[in-house]
């Protein structure tokens, strides 16, 4: 746990004197909004409100955003969570999308040159589903056209001739070597594997004894006889696959020229219907010569292949090439999308291409690619969460790159990191056109800003969302009406006048300031359901502030475990507190524990012990670590403080050590400083201080108090302890009177305060708090430069004098010029 | 086997083998066919007698088909192959008899093709072969052997073509001579053993005589429980007949009559458009 003692910057306004402190009015203690004058008896009443309230510089720039049609005018909404950004920008765009026409379908067709890269077509709203119809009709038609025009009479006919054609032709050619053969009287043979010559006498073989007793030149003229016709047998085997290729050529003109016929009426009445897009013509065309250099697919007769009794999938001729991928579907949209970001992951956002596994192998086809949010909002709004994309791998980067090169190419992560070498595809880019509208805190957006070079170029619009807005006349009503849409909207019950009020007071006091009201609708929302809760748990009908107050009063009461486990190790006395008597060089502060959804004030003690040193002001905090960097400057003005003040001709030759008492977690932030400067005071003048009263502020290095933050809890956290241990009428807190206007405490410390038992002051000077808490007054210079006899302030330099005077004499080497 | 009361019994059938796609479709439809009857299955393989002696040739030149390159040709090398052919077509018989439970023998035989089937069929009650051909040529003819063979056998001769098996119906021709009331009955036996029907094609002159030809084969066939349509179609008319197969959806067309070399060849050629197994009751047979 981390101490964290707020501060604000200093309110420079001029120290006045006043003689003594009263303790403030209790009006000032809460800023109450008074029931009567609202002018309705329920906020059933009152009219829906159909803006948001206040954000008026957050309104212009959405709105400016929107307007704005150049590219890098996408918007950055910051602010808050819970001030409604999400909402109001849903809104504006909702608005704006619904004047605008749809934008174009978008499809990704085959491609039939490059099927690795499917083609983009757009298409008018509502066209893209129509030609995805006509496709699948298209491949329907053609699935009873073509094998019908393979069935008629003509094209068994003109097969057959030309079959017929070749086979003479090789009869013809062997038939020729066979007389050849016959006429010269040689034998053709079969033999297992081929064909053989032999010299025939009287219709046998020659047989080798017969052959040997002819003549030599006879001998011969059979040998070049049955050589010549081997030659012939070879030549006219070599002609046989040129004929053979030949024929299946022609046959193969006039599948071609059958299916031309039976294909082209057919396409010729889509290409009519989409004359007027070019694109789709072409592609018409292509799907054509496809088809028809397909044409055996249609007449394959569909039966799934086995291997060994195992149905082998997809081994069937698949139509899937012919399909209109229907990328983008605006065939129902009434206006230009606005398209919320759910899940912005890098596939989600720029669309991905699924595989399938076949035989454990993975495949893919235009048919698998998906459409991401980019595709789903182009021509309208996307709305992101800026946390949730810059927490998903690459998405940040995807989506700048998109915007930047104003396409959106769809790549899978593996594929753009070469990590996987499976089938893919590279769609062909489809052009962007869309406002991105990110929703994030500030810190993300000043961080982008500043380490994001392309962050600046993209988003030019910030719409900053305040977390407060002005408590005035109009907001005001505006923020009822806002009340009474929310309770309507979620359907609760309406509230009361008094009710509504409370509400008010409460969503000041979550601003903090009573001059403020809380823009974190989401927090008021939140106290609504819980006063319709516990309204029905009272069986009104009406939330009344009964409710209002029950519901603040769980919500705290959840959530302060840690505060009362404090409170009671402090009134047990493991954590020293006192609320009673007077201590030297002790003091009550008061810091805020900050859990996020609850704060809560904690006092501390502070004590300063003093003696003969170099003057040095040491932080033990500092020492140890367990102070911060603003405690420690708070420190240093102390010292500067003393110096600057007191024996200003002599040099500082105190040595102080301050310390937060039981504090094992770190101390940041000035807002003890005051308290710190007081404890000093006190040690250095051995003037005992009233532990009954609470101190908070910040000083300066001329001793005025300055704001610091969280007011409402450190003082709730003293009186809490207080009133444990019984209110005596002495307890108090010291406060900035630069913080009055953010007062709005609790009823009770209100009710305590005008009771007269419980003080709250506001100081402006460190002289008014250490008169307050001495009971001393603090004094002022005289004519001759003196501080009158017995003030504090006289104390305190008589005591520095004293330590300056026997520094010198133990002979240091900070004497002072003049003496040396 | 001469006895043309019995002569629908098919108790040995013989299947000219020689490893061409032709004739292992003949075994197959051959071995179907003894399953089917129990009959006996004997195949025969005969080494063509005219390779050993061509090989002896030193001129004697040979060509594979269809890579076109010369090979060495002498009587090794072709005993080597013919060996080899001969233990593959023992390799067929062997695992189709195993498979068809069918008593089966092979021989091997030496000698001038045609004449050693031709002697063969004398003890075969149908012989069955392939249709033959060049080897690897689409060839619209006859192979001399088949021709040899189904004009002189004494046997009935089926002849198959790659592809093909024989089933029903049963298309046959009647004319009321001797060779075609043989293959009516042949034909009903074939319809009976593939448990299909039998339609016959009457080639009478007029209606007179058709009508007579019906009764006449209606008591031929008998009670053989075969179911049997009829069709008129004038006699000796090729194209027709085609036709007819065709439009009957035949399984099997059986041929009867004697028949000579060209009246086979005219023939041959209306048949060799059809895939369907013909079987043709040749001039060898006596009746």
């Amino acid at each position: 746990m981390f101490l964290r003692l707020r501060a604000h910057a200093p309110s420079g306004s001029e120290v006045t004197r006043m003689p003594t402190v009263k303790p403030l009015d209790p009006a000032l203690l809460c800023r109450r909004c008074d029931p009567d004058i609202l002018p309705f008896q329920t906020t059933e009443e009152i009219e829906d409100l159909d803006r948001i309230v206040g954000q008026a510089r957050a309104v212009d720039a959405v709105r400016f955003g929107i307007e704005m049609r150049h590219g890098g005018y996408n918007i950055f909404a910051l602010g808050h969570p819970g001030t409604g950004r999400h909402a109001l920008v849903r809104q504006f765009l909702e608005e704006e999308a619904v004047t605008m026409p749809p934008p174009p379908d978008w499809c990704y067709v085959n491609d039939f040159a490059q099927p690795h890269k499917p083609r983009a077509l757009s298409l008018l709203p509502g066209r893209g589903i129509a030609l995805r119809r006509d496709m699948e009709r298209l491949v329907e038609d053609l699935r009873t056209a073509i094998p019908g025009a393979f069935e008629t009479e003509e094209y068994r006919a003109r097969k057959h001739v030309i079959e017929e054609e070749f086979k003479e032709r090789q009869e013809k050619d062997f038939g020729a070597v066979e007389q050849e053969a016959k006429a010269q009287g040689i034998a053709m043979l079969r033999t297992p594997v081929g064909l053989a010559f032999a010299p025939l006498q009287d219709g046998e073989i020659l047989p080798p004894d017969k052959f040997e007793e002819l003549p030599e030149a006879e001998r011969k003229r059979l040998e070049e006889k049955v050589g010549a016709l081997k030659e012939r047998l070879q030549q006219s085997l070599h002609q046989m696959p040129r004929m053979e290729r030949e024929a299946r050529e022609k046959v193969k003109a006039l599948n071609r020229e059958v299916t031309t016929f039976a294909v082209g009426h057919l396409i010729e009445e889509l290409k009519r219907d989409y004359a007027d897009l070019p694109e789709v013509v072409r592609y018409l065309e292509e799907v054509q010569q496809d088809v028809v250099e397909n044409s055996d697919e249609f007449r394959r007769p569909e039966e799934t292949p086995t291997l060994m009794g195992i149905p082998l999938p997809a081994m069937k001729p698949s139509f899937a090439r012919y399909q209109v991928n229907l990328l983008v579907d605006h065939s129902a949209s009434k206006g230009a999308p606005v398209i919320d970001g759910e899940y912005p992951t890098y596939q989600n956002l720029l669309g991905r291409i699924e595989h399938l596994a076949q035989m454990g192998a993975l495949t893919t086809d235009f048919t698998l690619i998906k459409a991401g949010l980019l595709h789903r909002a182009n021509g309208g709004y996307l709305l992101l969460d800026a946390q949730r994309v810059l927490s998903q791998p690459f998405a940040w980067e995807g989506l700048k790159q998109a915007l930047r090169s104003g396409n959106v190419q769809i790549e899978s992560l593996a594929q753009a990191l070469s990590l996987v070498s499976t089938v893919s595809l590279e769609p062909e880019p489809i052009p962007l056109d869309l406002k991105v509208v990110l929703v994030g805190p500030a810190w993300i957006y000043y961080l982008l800003c500043q380490l994001d070079p392309d962050f600046n170029e993209l988003f030019k619009v910030a719409a900053d969302f305040d977390d407060q807005i002005p408590r005035d006349g109009e907001t005001g009503t505006l923020y009822l009406r806002m009340i009474a849409t929310v309770a309507r909207k979620e359907k609760l019950r309406p509230l009361d006048r008094a009710a509504a009020a409370r509400v008010i007071e409460r969503s000041a006091r979550l601003a903090g300031d009573g001059e403020k009201l809380s823009a974190r609708i989401q927090s008021i929302t939140d106290l609504l359901r819980e006063t319709d809760h516990w309204a029905g748990r009272a069986g009104r009908k009406v939330a009344t502030a009964e409710d209002v107050q029950k519901a603040i009063d769980a919500q705290v009461h959840r959530s302060d475990r840690l505060r009362e486990r404090m409170q009671e190790e402090i009134r047990r006395g493991t954590i020293l507190i006192d609320t009673k008597g007077s201590k030297t060089g002790q003091v009550n502060a008061l810091s805020v524990i900050d859990l996020g959804q609850f704060a809560f004030g904690r006092p501390s003690r502070i004590t300063a012990r003093t003696r003969l040193g170099t003057g040095d002001v040491v932080d033990i905090e500092r020492e140890v670590e367990l102070g911060g960097p603003i405690h420690s400057k708070g420190v240093l003005i102390l010292s500067s403080y003393l110096g600057g003040r007191y024996a200003t001709d002599r040099p500082l030759s105190l040595q102080a050590s301050l310390v937060f008492e039981q504090s094992y977690s770190g101390v940041e932030g000035d807002s003890a400083s005051c308290a710190e400067l007081y404890a000093l005071l006190s040690a250095l003048s051995e003037t005992p201080i009233r532990q009954s009263l609470a101190v908070t502020g910040s000083v300066n290095q001329h001793g005025e108090v300055q704001a610091i933050g969280g007011v409402n809890e450190k003082i709730e956290g003293f009186f809490d302890l207080c009133q444990a241990g019984g209110l005596t009428g002495e307890q108090g807190v010291l406060m900035p009177a630069s913080n009055v206007k953010h007062l709005m405490l609790r009823q009770e410390v209100v009710d305590a305060a005008a009771a007269g038992r419980f003080q709250i002051y506001a100081v402006e000077t460190i002289d008014q708090g250490i008169e307050l808490l001495t009971g001393v007054p603090a004094g002022e210079r005289d004519v001759a430069g003196q501080f009158p006899e017995g003030t504090i302030n006289q104390r305190v330099e008589a005591r520095m004098i004293d330590l300056s005077e026997k520094r010198m004499r133990y002979g240091g080497a900070g004497k002072p010029e003049g003496e040396a | 086997m001469t006895d043309p009361e019995g002569a629908g019994a098919i108790r040995r059938i013989l299947v000219a083998l020689d490893a061409s796609p032709d004739s292992l479709a003949a075994l197959e439809a051959a071995a179907e066919l003894a399953s089917r009857l129990d009959a006996e299955l004997a195949g025969l393989f005969v080494e063509d007698v005219r390779l050993v002696q061509a090989a002896a040739l030193s001129l004697a030149r040979a060509v594979n088909v269809p890579s076109a390159t010369e090979r060495e040709f002498d009587v090794e090398a072709i005993e080597r192959e013919l060996r080899v052919q001969a233990a593959r077509i023992r390799r067929e018989l062997s695992a189709i008899g195993e498979r068809l439970q069918v008593r089966w023998t092979l021989r091997v035989a030496r000698g001038q093709v045609a004449a050693e089937v031709i002697g063969a069929a004398r003890d075969a009650d149908l012989l069955l072969m392939g249709r033959g051909g060049r080897p690897r040529v689409r060839d619209a003819r006859l192979g001399s052997v088949a021709r040899s063979a189904a004009t002189e056998a004494t046997a009935p001769v089926l002849l198959l073509r790659a592809g093909t098996r024989i089933t029903a119906p049963v298309l046959v021709g009647y004319d009321g001579s001797p060779g075609s009331r043989r293959a009516l009955v042949l034909a009903a036996a074939l319809a009976r053993a593939e448990s299909g029907g039998l339609t016959v094609l009457v080639g009478g002159v007029n209606g007179e005589s058709a009508r007579r030809l019906e009764e006449d084969a209606v008591a031929r066939i008998g009670g053989a429980g075969v179911q049997t349509r009829f069709r008129r179609v004038p006699p000796g008319d090729g194209r027709l007949l085609r036709e007819a197969v065709i439009r009957e959806g035949a399984g099997v067309l059986v041929l009867g009559g004697r028949r000579d070399e060209t009246e086979l060849q005219d023939l041959a050629r209306w048949l060799a458009e059809l895939d369907q197994p013909v079987l043709i009751l040749g001039s060898g047979l006596t009746y």
